[in-house]
């Protein structure tokens, strides 16, 4: 299977290094280049989708919205739970994963359900909800087509939109055709999602529950918020007897009006539409049904409490940040260890665990397109940064970083000690570029990059030559 | 009006010739240039990868030597980058903010205090021009692609001006070279696929010439020329400018 | 302590500072672009819209626009139109079954053509308050999820056409 190959979060691997995971994936240059043009491709969309002459004003309020709501979560949070209660939906509350968990396989096993079928939800992912109910005997689902691709293929999603970006349509055609007979090698689009639709339609009208995410909680209605292209939610929340919505605490908004700057920064910053094909707002369960919501915090509390860190809780999962990064493009969502990858996971994974994510901050060449691309301008590059700075400050930079500083600074500092070093290396230079055996061992040149030629004098040598300089 | 050149770390070592242009030129504009700027390295290597203890005494040196000055001229946007944004949090004095508010860019003093002069020069090529992630989006010296903004800025008004220049037009316009400074050796297959494929749009556009106001790109993207055997010539703005209005 | 106590404790505890709510935005859109641009993005979005001509009755649009033997035809009335989008507003208030909307296979949307509002900003305004459940509905049901070729027709509906009732 050609997609073996990107497997890196499976249990029987060792978690690999980005540097080492990004070496991985351009190993195969021709398919990191296929990879790259693809999310190119949705970058693209996502420009042309966004030139209105308004886009930095709804920015603007999109991050005005978010920064409010953060500062009355607590309130808000009361308000809806106040109005969804009153209008029949049951409002759970869990401090961590294992808490919503648990209370997701109580909701299932108390009305019996055997047959869960789940449209997608970061938050379930980042929580592990579906070996937790398949150990407990319940079958999951997973009906965004992305999603029940990598499920089938026993992966995690690479994308937080689009999961399984990393996939090519003939070995999708090659895992169909094993896992549901369809006929070898029919790899269009069309039929392959045909196949898709017959088969996940099935499983979301005859599951006995609907678990789905949310992408806003609306205090001033009570009201959940679901958008999908698919229409998968839908299916399975209007036909379900049990329909559960797990949704990170972050994501309530206040008011409506809120909702329609939402709604429009949210499909032109992740696909490039104006809007998805389907956005539900619901408020109450239909006759004869029940509707939970889980409203989960898992650190949310937490990173609220980090005022340098906080505006990471604006974060609408659009995955504009993961489309335009250079770095996510060439190396692949599996590189970063962590549900959510990309420039927002590099931010979000090091405070889960500072030690074993602390290649991420430096998997960015502050290159700044992240925060230009944010509908919520969270900016990403400045909390990079302070990650970078806090692992210094623990001692947890990558290695060899700590002690090549410790022995620039100084360096760097005196102009005697810096030209004595720097004539050195201009001299050494020349060696360096003539060893080959070298050019394997030397970072600069292992990857194909030659040293740069040295020039006889520096600057201030120059200068002090010809009189410039005294 | 008097100016100290403030040349970055590795220009004076690596690519002098920058420094020297950027002296010529200045001088052509009328300037008289000060080359007593003493302190060898703004801090920027050691701060952008959060080692803030180890930039000080090199941010704090830095702030020194730009006290006696009204105004600083660096050929380098990610060193202004620096010094204007990181710099008064690492010298968090008088110093501090002075250096910050002294310091320019080359092409930013070019259009800003010096008044945008008419450059008279000719320079009949195809020029792909490459700001520098630190000047497009830190300094925003340019317009950016995710602003929906057109390749804009003193950098770009000053090669239009030159007659014959034609700037390239790019299928990625601003996307990063992959230099990062430690990311250069920290990922190096990253680095070096991304300054590939920003190497491949300029081929794929006939540029004849690649110029930066980044002497840190230049040397990273040369060194993937090179080893590929590109024809591309790669030029600093100053270099550029001074060779055009000579 | 329970959950719900420990969490908005711990908010509370985090002490974010007061922040003002978003400021209004400003766009430019024309009245008499409202239904050129709907009809033009709707198409964009792989749906059909149409003015009912005097002469026409939705049945005989119908005839015309789906194939004859169509299954899980489902029509319904909108309340309004947003023209940034080409999005339909239904309120589940006017179908019989929640359920009917998505299940279609064919989605025939009705529409006053006076019923078009510019954006979402004025959209939200119009959601009827109370309303237990409402969707936006722009276009078919679709995915790109296979190598970005976009698939009209994904788990819902496969064809939308919206048929604007004239003034």
């Amino acid at each position: 299977m050609l997609a073996d190959e990107h497997i890196l979060m499976s249990t029987s691997l060792p978690v690999l290094s980005h540097p080492d995971a990004a070496k991985a994936f351009l190993h195969d240059g021709e398919r990191a280049a296929w990879h790259d043009d693809a999310l190119w491709y949705v970058r693209s969309k996502r420009d042309r989708a966004t030139d209105l002459p308004e886009w930095e004003a709804l920015r603007e309020a999109a991050s005005a919205l978010k920064a409010h709501a953060m500062s009355r979560l607590a309130e808000l949070l009361e308000a809806f739970e106040q109005r969804a209660t009153a209008s029949g939906i049951v409002v759970h509350w869990a401090r961590d994963a294992a808490e919503h968990n648990r209370i997701v396989l109580d909701i299932l096993r108390s009305t019996g359900v055997k047959r869960v079928a789940k449209s997608k939800s970061m938050l379930t992912e980042e929580c592990g909800l579906n070996p937790c109910l398949e150990a407990a005997g319940i079958e999951v689902v997973d009906t965004d087509l992305g999603e029940r691709i990598v499920q089938l293929a026993h992966q995690p999603p690479s994308h937080i939109v689009i999961p399984a970006i990393h996939w090519k349509k003939e070995e999708i055609a090659q895992l169909f055709h094993t896992a549901m007979g369809t006929p070898a090698g029919e790899s269009s689009p069309d039929a392959l999602a045909g196949v898709a639709r017959v088969h996940l339609r099935d499983a979301l009208l005859h599951a006995d529950a609907a678990i789905t995410g949310a992408n806003a909680l609306v205090a001033e209605t009570g009201g959940v918020v679901v958008c999908t292209n698919e229409g998968n939610a839908d299916l399975g929340m209007h036909s379900a007897p049990v329909h559960i919505a797990c949704v990170g605490i972050e994501k309530i908004i206040a008011t409506r009006d809120d909702l329609g700057v939402l709604l429009r920064v949210l499909a032109r910053s992740a696909t490039g539409q104006p809007v998805t094909a389907y956005t539900t707002h619901v408020t109450a369960p239909r006759a004869g049904s029940a509707m939970h919501v889980v409203l989960v915090d898992n650190g949310r509390s937490a990173r609220l409490a980090d005022a340098e860190m906080r505006s990471a809780l604006h974060c609408i999962r659009c995955g504009a940040c993961l489309n335009t990064c250079p770095i996510y493009r060439r190396s692949g969502g599996y590189s970063y260890n962590h549900v959510i990858p990309g420039p927002i996971g590099a931010i979000l994974a090091p405070a889960v665990n500072l030690d074993a994510h602390r290649t991420l901050p430096f998997a960015s060449t502050l290159c700044g397109s992240c925060g230009d691309v944010c509908p919520v301008k969270i900016d990403i590059p400045a909390q990079l940064v302070t990650w970078r700075e806090r692992s210094a400050a623990a001692g947890m930079l990558p290695a060899g970083y700590a002690t090549l500083f410790k022995r620039l600074g100084p360096l760097l500092a005196s102009r005697t000690r810096f030209n004595r070093a720097g004539a050195w290396a201009r001299r050494l230079l020349p060696v360096l570029r003539a060893l080959s055996f070298l050019r394997r061992l030397n970072p600069w040149t292992r990857p194909g990059r030659d040293l740069p030629v040295a020039p006889a004098e520096s600057f201030r040598e120059w200068a002090k030559r010809t009189g410039r300089l005294s | 009006m008097r100016v100290a050149l403030a040349v970055p770390c590795y220009v004076d070592q690596l690519r002098p010739q920058a420094a020297r242009a950027t002296l010529t030129l200045l001088e052509r504009l009328g300037c008289t240039v000060s080359l007593a700027f003493d302190a060898p390295c703004c801090g920027q290597p050691m701060s952008n990868a959060g080692a803030v203890a180890d930039a000080c005494a090199g941010a704090g040196a830095w702030a020194d030597s730009a006290q006696p000055f009204d105004h600083v001229v660096m050929p380098s946007g990610s060193c202004t980058h620096h010094v204007r944004h990181q710099l008064p949090r690492l010298v968090a004095d008088a110093r501090g903010t002075h250096a910050a508010r002294v310091t320019y860019e080359l092409c930013e003093f070019i259009a800003g205090p010096l008044g945008m002069p008419v450059l008279a020069g000719r320079f009949p090529q195809r020029v792909a021009m490459h700001l520098g992630c630190h000047a497009q989006r830190g300094l925003r010296a340019g317009g950016s692609s995710e602003l929906h903004q057109a390749p804009s800025g003193a950098m770009h008004a000053l090669l239009s001006g030159l007659e014959g220049l034609s700037i390239v037009p790019l299928t990625r316009a601003d996307e990063c070279c992959g230099f990062g400074g430690s990311f250069a050796v920290g990922e190096p297959e990253l680095s070096v696929a991304m300054g590939r494929s920003r190497l491949a749009d300029y081929t794929a556009h006939d540029a004849e010439v690649l110029v930066s106001s980044d002497p840190s790109c230049l040397l990273h993207l040369e060194g993937i020329a090179a080893h590929h055997g590109s024809r591309l010539r790669t030029l600093h703005i100053a270099e550029l400018l001074e060779e055009a209005t000579r | 302590m329970s959950a719900r106590d420990a969490i908005l404790t711990a908010i509370r505890a985090a002490q974010v500072p007061a922040s003002p709510p978003a400021s209004a935005v400003a766009r430019p859109i024309a009245e008499d672009d409202l239904l050129p641009q709907f009809l033009r993005v709707l198409s964009e979005v792989g749906g059909a819209g149409i003015v009912r001509g005097a002469h026409q009755t939705v049945a005989s649009i119908l005839a015309d626009a789906l194939p004859p033997d169509a299954e899980g035809v489902v029509i319904a009335r909108g309340r309004f139109g947003v023209a940034e989008n080409a999005a339909v507003y239904v309120d589940a208030a006017d179908i019989d079954a929640r359920a009917d909307i998505i299940r279609a296979e064919h989605l025939v949307l009705l529409l006053p053509v006076t019923a078009l509002v510019p954006t979402m900003h004025e959209a939200v305004r119009r959601m009827p308050d109370k309303s237990a459940c409402g969707w936006f509905l722009s276009g078919p049901s679709k995915t790109a999820d296979i190598e970005q070729a976009l698939v009209i027709g994904a788990q819902g509906a496969r064809t939308l056409h919206v048929i604007l009732e004239p003034a």
